[in-house]
Protein backbone atom coordinates (compact mmCIF):
# COMPACT_ATOMS: atom_id res chain seq x y z
CA UNK A 1 0.00 0.00 0.00
CA UNK A 2 2.72 2.40 0.22
CA UNK A 3 2.59 2.24 -3.70
CA UNK A 4 -0.44 4.26 -3.26
CA UNK A 5 0.61 6.80 -1.10
CA UNK A 6 3.92 6.92 -3.32
CA UNK A 7 1.56 7.44 -6.60
CA UNK A 8 0.07 9.99 -4.58
CA UNK A 9 3.11 11.95 -4.10
CA UNK A 10 3.84 11.46 -7.78
CA UNK A 11 0.53 12.26 -9.15
CA UNK A 12 0.89 15.92 -7.32
CA UNK A 13 4.22 16.32 -9.62
CA UNK A 14 1.48 15.38 -12.46
CA UNK A 15 3.78 11.94 -13.00
CA UNK A 16 3.16 8.46 -12.92
CA UNK A 17 6.08 5.50 -12.71
CA UNK A 18 3.64 3.36 -14.49
CA UNK A 19 4.34 2.98 -17.95
CA UNK A 20 2.28 2.19 -20.83
CA UNK A 21 4.78 0.02 -22.72
CA UNK A 22 3.49 -3.29 -24.03
CA UNK A 23 0.14 -1.96 -25.14
CA UNK A 24 0.84 -1.39 -29.03
CA UNK A 25 2.53 -5.01 -28.87
CA UNK A 26 -0.01 -6.97 -27.19
CA UNK A 27 -2.67 -5.20 -29.76
CA UNK A 28 0.29 -6.53 -32.56
CA UNK A 29 -0.22 -10.08 -30.50
CA UNK A 30 -3.72 -10.08 -30.66
CA UNK A 31 -3.52 -9.14 -33.93
CA UNK A 32 -1.77 -11.84 -35.30
CA UNK A 33 -3.46 -14.62 -33.49
CA UNK A 34 -7.12 -13.34 -34.96
CA UNK A 35 -5.21 -13.57 -38.31
CA UNK A 36 -4.26 -17.52 -37.27
CA UNK A 37 -1.22 -17.34 -35.32
CA UNK A 38 -1.78 -19.88 -32.71
CA UNK A 39 1.55 -19.61 -31.12
CA UNK A 40 1.02 -15.67 -30.96
CA UNK A 41 -1.45 -16.26 -28.20
CA UNK A 42 1.39 -17.18 -25.86
CA UNK A 43 2.70 -13.44 -26.05
CA UNK A 44 -0.96 -11.94 -25.93
CA UNK A 45 -0.45 -13.74 -22.20
CA UNK A 46 2.88 -12.66 -21.49
CA UNK A 47 1.70 -9.12 -22.49
CA UNK A 48 -1.59 -8.74 -20.45
CA UNK A 49 -1.19 -11.43 -17.72
CA UNK A 50 0.91 -9.15 -15.41
CA UNK A 51 -1.21 -5.90 -15.86
CA UNK A 52 -4.54 -8.00 -15.62
CA UNK A 53 -2.98 -9.91 -12.66
CA UNK A 54 -2.04 -6.69 -10.84
CA UNK A 55 -5.35 -4.75 -11.35
CA UNK A 56 -7.30 -7.50 -10.08
CA UNK A 57 -4.68 -7.93 -7.10
CA UNK A 58 -5.14 -4.62 -6.18
CA UNK A 59 -9.49 -4.75 -6.54
CA UNK A 60 -10.18 -8.47 -4.71
CA UNK A 61 -6.55 -8.39 -2.63
CA UNK A 62 -6.83 -12.27 -3.07
CA UNK A 63 -4.55 -14.07 -5.54
CA UNK A 64 -7.21 -17.10 -6.04
CA UNK A 65 -9.95 -14.80 -7.24
CA UNK A 66 -7.31 -12.74 -9.20
CA UNK A 67 -5.58 -15.59 -10.74
CA UNK A 68 -9.62 -16.89 -11.63
CA UNK A 69 -10.37 -12.94 -13.19
CA UNK A 70 -7.01 -12.80 -15.38
CA UNK A 71 -7.93 -16.91 -16.17
CA UNK A 72 -11.35 -16.00 -17.37
CA UNK A 73 -10.67 -12.24 -19.20
CA UNK A 74 -7.82 -14.30 -21.50
CA UNK A 75 -10.19 -17.23 -22.14
CA UNK A 76 -12.83 -14.59 -23.25
CA UNK A 77 -10.88 -12.95 -25.08
CA UNK A 78 -9.40 -16.34 -26.78
CA UNK A 79 -13.51 -16.67 -27.39
CA UNK A 80 -13.96 -13.82 -29.33
CA UNK A 81 -10.82 -14.43 -31.56
CA UNK A 82 -13.06 -14.29 -34.49
CA UNK A 83 -14.76 -11.25 -33.77
CA UNK A 84 -11.19 -9.15 -33.20
CA UNK A 85 -11.09 -6.63 -35.26
CA UNK A 86 -8.10 -5.40 -37.74
CA UNK A 87 -6.26 -2.88 -35.67
CA UNK A 88 -8.47 -3.33 -32.81
CA UNK A 89 -6.96 -2.39 -29.23
CA UNK A 90 -7.15 -5.03 -27.09
CA UNK A 91 -6.23 -3.62 -23.86
CA UNK A 92 -8.86 -1.81 -23.22
CA UNK A 93 -11.52 -4.58 -24.29
CA UNK A 94 -9.60 -6.65 -21.99
CA UNK A 95 -9.65 -4.66 -19.05
CA UNK A 96 -13.04 -3.78 -19.27
CA UNK A 97 -13.76 -7.63 -19.00
CA UNK A 98 -11.69 -8.28 -15.77
CA UNK A 99 -13.47 -5.12 -14.14
CA UNK A 100 -16.69 -6.68 -15.55
CA UNK A 101 -16.02 -10.32 -13.88
CA UNK A 102 -14.24 -8.57 -11.08
CA UNK A 103 -17.88 -6.30 -10.36
CA UNK A 104 -19.93 -9.90 -10.52
CA UNK A 105 -17.51 -11.25 -7.79
CA UNK A 106 -17.73 -8.53 -5.24
CA UNK A 107 -21.89 -8.51 -6.55
CA UNK A 108 -21.82 -12.16 -5.47
CA UNK A 109 -20.81 -11.24 -1.95
CA UNK A 110 -16.82 -12.72 -2.69
CA UNK A 111 -14.81 -9.45 -2.32
CA UNK A 112 -16.21 -8.10 0.95
CA UNK A 113 -14.58 -11.98 2.53
CA UNK A 114 -11.61 -11.27 -0.08
CA UNK A 115 -10.43 -8.09 0.85
CA UNK A 116 -10.45 -9.22 4.29
CA UNK A 117 -7.63 -11.73 3.76
CA UNK A 118 -3.79 -10.65 4.53
CA UNK A 119 -2.51 -10.16 0.74
CA UNK A 120 0.50 -7.90 0.46
CA UNK A 121 0.21 -5.09 -2.05
CA UNK A 122 1.72 -6.34 -5.51
CA UNK A 123 4.43 -3.41 -5.46
CA UNK A 124 5.01 -3.46 -1.70
CA UNK A 125 8.88 -3.74 -0.82
CA UNK A 126 9.28 -7.84 0.09
CA UNK A 127 12.24 -6.74 2.23
CA UNK A 128 10.96 -7.12 5.70
CA UNK A 129 11.30 -4.15 7.53
CA UNK A 130 11.89 -3.52 11.21
CA UNK A 131 8.83 -3.73 13.63
CA UNK A 132 8.50 0.17 13.65
CA UNK A 133 8.69 0.92 10.27
CA UNK A 134 6.06 -1.91 9.99
CA UNK A 135 3.95 -0.39 12.19
CA UNK A 136 4.21 3.11 10.79
CA UNK A 137 3.91 1.28 7.13
CA UNK A 138 0.98 -0.44 8.28
CA UNK A 139 -0.91 2.74 9.67
CA UNK A 140 0.56 4.69 6.83
CA UNK A 141 -1.35 1.84 4.47
CA UNK A 142 -4.45 1.70 6.20
CA UNK A 143 -4.79 5.50 6.04
CA UNK A 144 -4.08 5.23 2.23
CA UNK A 145 -6.75 1.88 2.04
CA UNK A 146 -8.93 3.92 3.96
CA UNK A 147 -8.88 7.46 1.83
CA UNK A 148 -9.17 5.65 -1.35
CA UNK A 149 -11.72 2.86 -0.87
CA UNK A 150 -13.43 6.22 0.79
CA UNK A 151 -13.85 8.02 -2.80
CA UNK A 152 -16.51 7.89 -5.05
CA UNK A 153 -16.12 4.27 -7.19
CA UNK A 154 -16.14 6.31 -10.92
CA UNK A 155 -13.57 8.78 -9.53
CA UNK A 156 -11.53 5.26 -8.12
CA UNK A 157 -11.88 3.73 -10.98
CA UNK A 158 -10.91 6.58 -13.16
CA UNK A 159 -7.57 7.09 -10.83
CA UNK A 160 -6.28 3.96 -10.57
CA UNK A 161 -6.76 3.31 -14.23
CA UNK A 162 -5.10 6.07 -15.20
CA UNK A 163 -2.39 6.41 -12.42
CA UNK A 164 -2.29 2.58 -11.39
CA UNK A 165 -2.78 0.98 -14.38
CA UNK A 166 -0.92 3.24 -16.26
CA UNK A 167 -3.67 3.60 -19.47
CA UNK A 168 -4.08 6.62 -21.21
CA UNK A 169 -7.15 8.87 -20.64
CA UNK A 170 -8.88 7.20 -24.12
CA UNK A 171 -8.32 3.70 -23.25
CA UNK A 172 -9.62 4.64 -19.69
CA UNK A 173 -12.39 6.20 -21.38
CA UNK A 174 -13.43 2.90 -23.31
CA UNK A 175 -12.65 1.04 -20.46
CA UNK A 176 -15.38 2.43 -17.88
CA UNK A 177 -17.58 3.32 -20.80
CA UNK A 178 -17.65 6.91 -20.74
CA UNK A 179 -16.14 10.01 -22.27
CA UNK A 180 -12.14 11.42 -22.21
CA UNK A 181 -13.70 14.39 -20.38
CA UNK A 182 -15.44 12.32 -18.20
CA UNK A 183 -12.56 10.48 -17.02
CA UNK A 184 -10.36 13.90 -16.74
CA UNK A 185 -12.88 15.27 -14.33
CA UNK A 186 -13.08 12.00 -12.17
CA UNK A 187 -9.67 11.47 -12.58
CA UNK A 188 -8.94 15.17 -11.21
CA UNK A 189 -11.34 15.35 -8.42
CA UNK A 190 -9.99 11.90 -6.83
CA UNK A 191 -6.69 13.88 -7.37
CA UNK A 192 -8.01 16.60 -5.31
CA UNK A 193 -9.51 14.67 -2.81
CA UNK A 194 -6.47 12.78 -2.03
CA UNK A 195 -4.17 15.41 -1.79
CA UNK A 196 -6.70 17.63 0.75
CA UNK A 197 -7.08 14.45 2.71
CA UNK A 198 -3.32 13.89 2.79
CA UNK A 199 -2.81 17.62 3.78
CA UNK A 200 -5.40 17.64 6.20
CA UNK A 201 -3.67 14.33 7.50
CA UNK A 202 -0.17 15.84 7.54
CA UNK A 203 -1.66 19.12 9.22
CA UNK A 204 -2.95 16.79 11.98
CA UNK A 205 0.39 14.99 12.78
CA UNK A 206 2.16 18.47 12.56
CA UNK A 207 -0.28 19.76 15.35
CA UNK A 208 0.02 16.85 17.48
CA UNK A 209 4.16 17.05 17.37
CA UNK A 210 3.47 20.41 18.59
CA UNK A 211 1.26 19.35 21.82
CA UNK A 212 2.67 18.82 25.12
CA UNK A 213 3.74 15.64 26.11
CA UNK A 214 1.35 13.46 28.10
CA UNK A 215 2.14 13.14 31.77
CA UNK A 216 0.90 9.65 32.38
CA UNK A 217 0.50 6.35 29.94
CA UNK A 218 -2.89 6.53 30.69
CA UNK A 219 -2.98 9.96 28.54
CA UNK A 220 -1.36 7.99 26.07
CA UNK A 221 -3.78 4.98 25.55
CA UNK A 222 -6.49 7.50 25.48
CA UNK A 223 -4.87 9.95 22.98
CA UNK A 224 -3.61 7.28 20.52
CA UNK A 225 -4.63 6.54 17.16
CA UNK A 226 -6.13 2.90 17.37
CA UNK A 227 -4.64 0.27 15.47
CA UNK B 1 4.10 -9.04 -7.81
CA UNK B 2 3.94 -11.82 -11.29
CA UNK B 3 0.90 -14.22 -12.09
CA UNK B 4 2.23 -17.93 -11.43
CA UNK B 5 3.58 -19.54 -13.83
CA UNK B 6 1.39 -22.18 -13.36
CA UNK B 7 -1.83 -20.20 -14.26
CA UNK B 8 0.13 -19.28 -17.60
CA UNK B 9 0.11 -23.01 -18.23
CA UNK B 10 -3.92 -23.73 -17.43
CA UNK B 11 -4.87 -20.92 -19.42
CA UNK B 12 -2.76 -21.79 -22.53
CA UNK B 13 -3.46 -25.69 -22.03
CA UNK B 14 -7.51 -24.52 -21.62
CA UNK B 15 -7.04 -22.45 -25.03
CA UNK B 16 -5.26 -25.71 -26.88
CA UNK B 17 -7.86 -28.03 -25.69
CA UNK B 18 -11.13 -25.56 -27.15
CA UNK B 19 -9.70 -23.74 -30.06
CA UNK B 20 -11.57 -20.63 -31.79
CA UNK B 21 -11.73 -20.24 -35.50
CA UNK B 22 -9.43 -17.67 -36.92
CA UNK B 23 -11.18 -13.95 -37.84
CA UNK B 24 -12.81 -13.93 -41.02
CA UNK B 25 -13.64 -11.24 -43.27
CA UNK B 26 -17.32 -10.54 -42.14
CA UNK B 27 -18.23 -7.47 -44.08
CA UNK B 28 -20.00 -9.40 -47.11
CA UNK B 29 -21.42 -11.43 -44.51
CA UNK B 30 -23.02 -7.99 -43.17
CA UNK B 31 -24.08 -6.41 -46.29
CA UNK B 32 -25.88 -9.42 -47.20
CA UNK B 33 -27.87 -9.53 -43.90
CA UNK B 34 -28.35 -5.69 -44.57
CA UNK B 35 -29.84 -6.57 -47.99
CA UNK B 36 -31.72 -9.06 -46.72
CA UNK B 37 -32.97 -6.90 -43.62
CA UNK B 38 -34.61 -4.42 -46.59
CA UNK B 39 -36.03 -6.81 -48.38
CA UNK B 40 -37.73 -8.21 -45.47
CA UNK B 41 -39.01 -5.15 -44.42
CA UNK B 42 -40.52 -4.40 -47.89
CA UNK B 43 -42.19 -7.47 -47.70
CA UNK B 44 -43.59 -6.48 -44.66
CA UNK B 45 -44.88 -3.51 -46.40
CA UNK B 46 -46.05 -5.08 -49.04
CA UNK B 47 -47.75 -8.12 -47.24
CA UNK B 48 -49.09 -7.11 -43.84
CA UNK B 49 -51.53 -4.04 -44.46
CA UNK B 50 -53.59 -6.45 -46.84
CA UNK B 51 -54.06 -8.45 -43.88
CA UNK B 52 -55.76 -4.81 -42.11
CA UNK B 53 -57.88 -4.67 -45.43
CA UNK B 54 -55.93 -1.89 -46.52
CA UNK B 55 -54.18 -0.90 -49.38
CA UNK B 56 -50.26 -2.18 -49.64
CA UNK B 57 -47.13 -0.50 -50.06
CA UNK B 58 -46.50 3.31 -50.73
CA UNK B 59 -49.78 3.76 -52.54
CA UNK B 60 -51.33 3.86 -49.66
CA UNK B 61 -49.72 7.46 -48.95
CA UNK B 62 -50.95 8.71 -52.03
CA UNK B 63 -53.12 11.31 -50.24
CA UNK B 64 -49.87 13.08 -48.78
CA UNK B 65 -48.03 15.50 -50.66
CA UNK B 66 -45.29 14.39 -52.39
CA UNK B 67 -42.50 16.90 -51.63
CA UNK B 68 -43.99 16.56 -47.70
CA UNK B 69 -43.37 13.09 -47.83
CA UNK B 70 -40.08 12.58 -49.87
CA UNK B 71 -38.62 15.54 -46.94
CA UNK B 72 -40.18 13.23 -44.32
CA UNK B 73 -38.82 10.16 -45.77
CA UNK B 74 -34.88 11.76 -46.17
CA UNK B 75 -35.25 13.49 -42.47
CA UNK B 76 -36.00 10.23 -40.83
CA UNK B 77 -33.45 8.06 -42.86
CA UNK B 78 -31.14 11.04 -42.15
CA UNK B 79 -31.93 10.43 -38.61
CA UNK B 80 -31.63 6.83 -38.86
CA UNK B 81 -27.84 6.93 -40.67
CA UNK B 82 -26.44 9.36 -38.27
CA UNK B 83 -27.80 7.22 -35.35
CA UNK B 84 -26.38 3.90 -36.62
CA UNK B 85 -22.98 5.65 -37.12
CA UNK B 86 -23.14 6.55 -33.92
CA UNK B 87 -24.04 3.39 -32.01
CA UNK B 88 -21.79 1.13 -33.85
CA UNK B 89 -18.45 0.63 -32.08
CA UNK B 90 -15.60 2.86 -33.45
CA UNK B 91 -13.04 0.96 -36.54
CA UNK B 92 -10.66 0.02 -33.78
CA UNK B 93 -12.20 -0.19 -30.89
CA UNK B 94 -14.19 -3.41 -29.40
CA UNK B 95 -16.54 -1.72 -27.22
CA UNK B 96 -19.70 0.11 -27.82
CA UNK B 97 -19.62 3.90 -27.46
CA UNK B 98 -19.84 5.66 -24.09
CA UNK B 99 -22.74 4.77 -21.97
CA UNK B 100 -24.18 8.53 -22.06
CA UNK B 101 -24.19 8.47 -25.72
CA UNK B 102 -25.67 5.36 -26.07
CA UNK B 103 -28.71 6.54 -23.68
CA UNK B 104 -28.81 9.63 -26.07
CA UNK B 105 -29.59 7.46 -28.71
CA UNK B 106 -32.64 4.94 -27.55
CA UNK B 107 -34.32 7.87 -25.75
CA UNK B 108 -33.65 10.70 -28.30
CA UNK B 109 -34.44 8.63 -31.66
CA UNK B 110 -37.77 8.00 -30.64
CA UNK B 111 -38.75 11.48 -29.82
CA UNK B 112 -36.60 12.96 -32.24
CA UNK B 113 -38.83 10.76 -35.02
CA UNK B 114 -41.88 11.83 -33.43
CA UNK B 115 -41.08 15.59 -33.34
CA UNK B 116 -39.97 15.03 -37.12
CA UNK B 117 -43.25 13.76 -38.06
CA UNK B 118 -45.36 16.15 -36.30
CA UNK B 119 -43.57 19.21 -37.41
CA UNK B 120 -45.04 17.94 -41.11
CA UNK B 121 -48.78 18.10 -39.54
CA UNK B 122 -48.92 21.75 -39.71
CA UNK B 123 -48.01 21.65 -43.80
CA UNK B 124 -50.76 19.61 -45.13
CA UNK B 125 -54.23 18.02 -44.44
CA UNK B 126 -54.24 14.59 -43.35
CA UNK B 127 -56.28 12.57 -46.05
CA UNK B 128 -57.83 9.98 -43.46
CA UNK B 129 -57.60 10.10 -39.27
CA UNK B 130 -56.37 6.94 -37.21
CA UNK B 131 -55.71 5.68 -34.27
CA UNK B 132 -52.18 4.23 -34.99
CA UNK B 133 -52.29 0.61 -34.27
CA UNK B 134 -51.58 -0.35 -37.97
CA UNK B 135 -48.37 1.89 -38.02
CA UNK B 136 -47.48 0.23 -33.82
CA UNK B 137 -48.30 -3.03 -35.62
CA UNK B 138 -46.30 -2.12 -39.11
CA UNK B 139 -43.19 -1.36 -36.93
CA UNK B 140 -42.98 -3.78 -34.21
CA UNK B 141 -42.88 -6.04 -37.49
CA UNK B 142 -40.31 -4.69 -39.67
CA UNK B 143 -37.61 -3.83 -36.56
CA UNK B 144 -36.33 -7.09 -35.83
CA UNK B 145 -34.66 -7.20 -39.35
CA UNK B 146 -32.46 -4.47 -38.96
CA UNK B 147 -31.79 -5.37 -35.06
CA UNK B 148 -30.86 -8.59 -35.85
CA UNK B 149 -28.24 -6.83 -38.62
CA UNK B 150 -26.72 -4.43 -36.37
CA UNK B 151 -26.56 -6.99 -33.41
CA UNK B 152 -24.66 -8.37 -36.00
CA UNK B 153 -22.12 -5.64 -37.01
CA UNK B 154 -21.97 -4.42 -33.53
CA UNK B 155 -19.24 -6.29 -31.59
CA UNK B 156 -22.18 -8.83 -30.11
CA UNK B 157 -19.92 -8.85 -27.12
CA UNK B 158 -20.25 -5.64 -24.55
CA UNK B 159 -18.66 -6.54 -20.95
CA UNK B 160 -20.23 -2.89 -19.47
CA UNK B 161 -23.25 -1.85 -20.55
CA UNK B 162 -24.88 -4.74 -22.43
CA UNK B 163 -28.48 -3.15 -21.48
CA UNK B 164 -27.84 0.02 -22.77
CA UNK B 165 -26.14 -1.21 -26.01
CA UNK B 166 -29.24 -2.96 -26.71
CA UNK B 167 -31.34 -0.50 -26.23
CA UNK B 168 -29.67 2.44 -28.65
CA UNK B 169 -29.59 -0.93 -31.17
CA UNK B 170 -33.44 -1.52 -30.32
CA UNK B 171 -33.86 2.88 -31.22
CA UNK B 172 -31.32 2.35 -34.59
CA UNK B 173 -33.93 -0.59 -35.48
CA UNK B 174 -36.75 1.42 -34.90
CA UNK B 175 -36.02 4.47 -36.74
CA UNK B 176 -34.97 1.98 -40.02
CA UNK B 177 -38.57 0.48 -39.34
CA UNK B 178 -39.63 4.14 -39.41
CA UNK B 179 -38.75 4.79 -42.53
CA UNK B 180 -40.03 1.74 -43.96
CA UNK B 181 -43.14 2.44 -42.37
CA UNK B 182 -43.49 6.51 -43.45
CA UNK B 183 -43.12 4.82 -46.81
CA UNK B 184 -46.80 3.57 -46.53
CA UNK B 185 -48.57 6.39 -43.13
CA UNK B 186 -49.25 9.51 -44.72
CA UNK B 187 -50.74 11.12 -41.14
CA UNK B 188 -48.60 13.23 -38.99
CA UNK B 189 -51.09 14.69 -36.61
CA UNK B 190 -50.03 14.06 -32.94
CA UNK B 191 -51.80 11.30 -31.30
CA UNK B 192 -51.30 9.21 -34.14
CA UNK B 193 -47.41 9.95 -34.35
CA UNK B 194 -47.55 9.42 -30.47
CA UNK B 195 -49.06 5.76 -30.31
CA UNK B 196 -48.26 4.33 -33.98
CA UNK B 197 -44.66 6.26 -34.33
CA UNK B 198 -43.21 7.00 -31.31
CA UNK B 199 -44.45 4.67 -28.88
CA UNK B 200 -43.02 1.42 -30.58
CA UNK B 201 -39.98 3.21 -30.93
CA UNK B 202 -39.62 3.71 -27.12
CA UNK B 203 -40.99 -0.18 -26.83
CA UNK B 204 -38.11 -1.18 -29.28
CA UNK B 205 -35.59 0.54 -26.83
CA UNK B 206 -37.11 -1.20 -24.06
CA UNK B 207 -37.35 -4.88 -25.84
CA UNK B 208 -33.73 -4.26 -27.03
CA UNK B 209 -32.37 -3.57 -23.66
CA UNK B 210 -33.66 -6.79 -22.70
CA UNK B 211 -32.01 -8.51 -25.41
CA UNK B 212 -28.83 -7.09 -24.92
CA UNK B 213 -28.30 -8.28 -21.77
CA UNK B 214 -28.74 -11.56 -22.92
CA UNK B 215 -27.10 -11.10 -26.20
CA UNK B 216 -23.89 -9.36 -25.71
CA UNK B 217 -23.33 -9.79 -21.88
CA UNK B 218 -20.11 -11.88 -20.76
CA UNK B 219 -20.55 -15.34 -20.37
CA UNK B 220 -18.71 -17.53 -18.02
CA UNK B 221 -16.49 -19.62 -20.50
Amino acid sequence: MQAVMGQVALMMDGRSDVGAAGASRADRAMDRYASGEDAAFAEVYDELAPRLHRFALRWTRSRSAAEDAVQQTLLQIHAARHRFVRGGAVVPWAYAIARRLLIDLGRRGVREVLRADDVRDPEEPSAAPSPEEALHHRRVAAEARRNLASLPSGWREAFELVKFEGLSVAETAEVLGITRGMVKIRAHRATAALREEAARRLHGSLESATRPAPRSPRDISEGGTPT
Amino acid sequence: MMPPESLKMRVLEAVRQHPMPRRTNTLPFTIGLAAFAAVAMSGVLLWVPSLFGEVAGPAHAAGRPAVSGAWILSGTMALALAATWLVLPSRRSMLSPPRGLLLAVAIGVPLLVGAWLVLWHGTYADPFTRTGWRCFALTALTAPWPFATLAYASRRLEPRHPGTTGAALGSVAGAWAAVMVELWCPLAAGSHVLLGHVLPLLLLALAGSAFGLRLFRLRRV
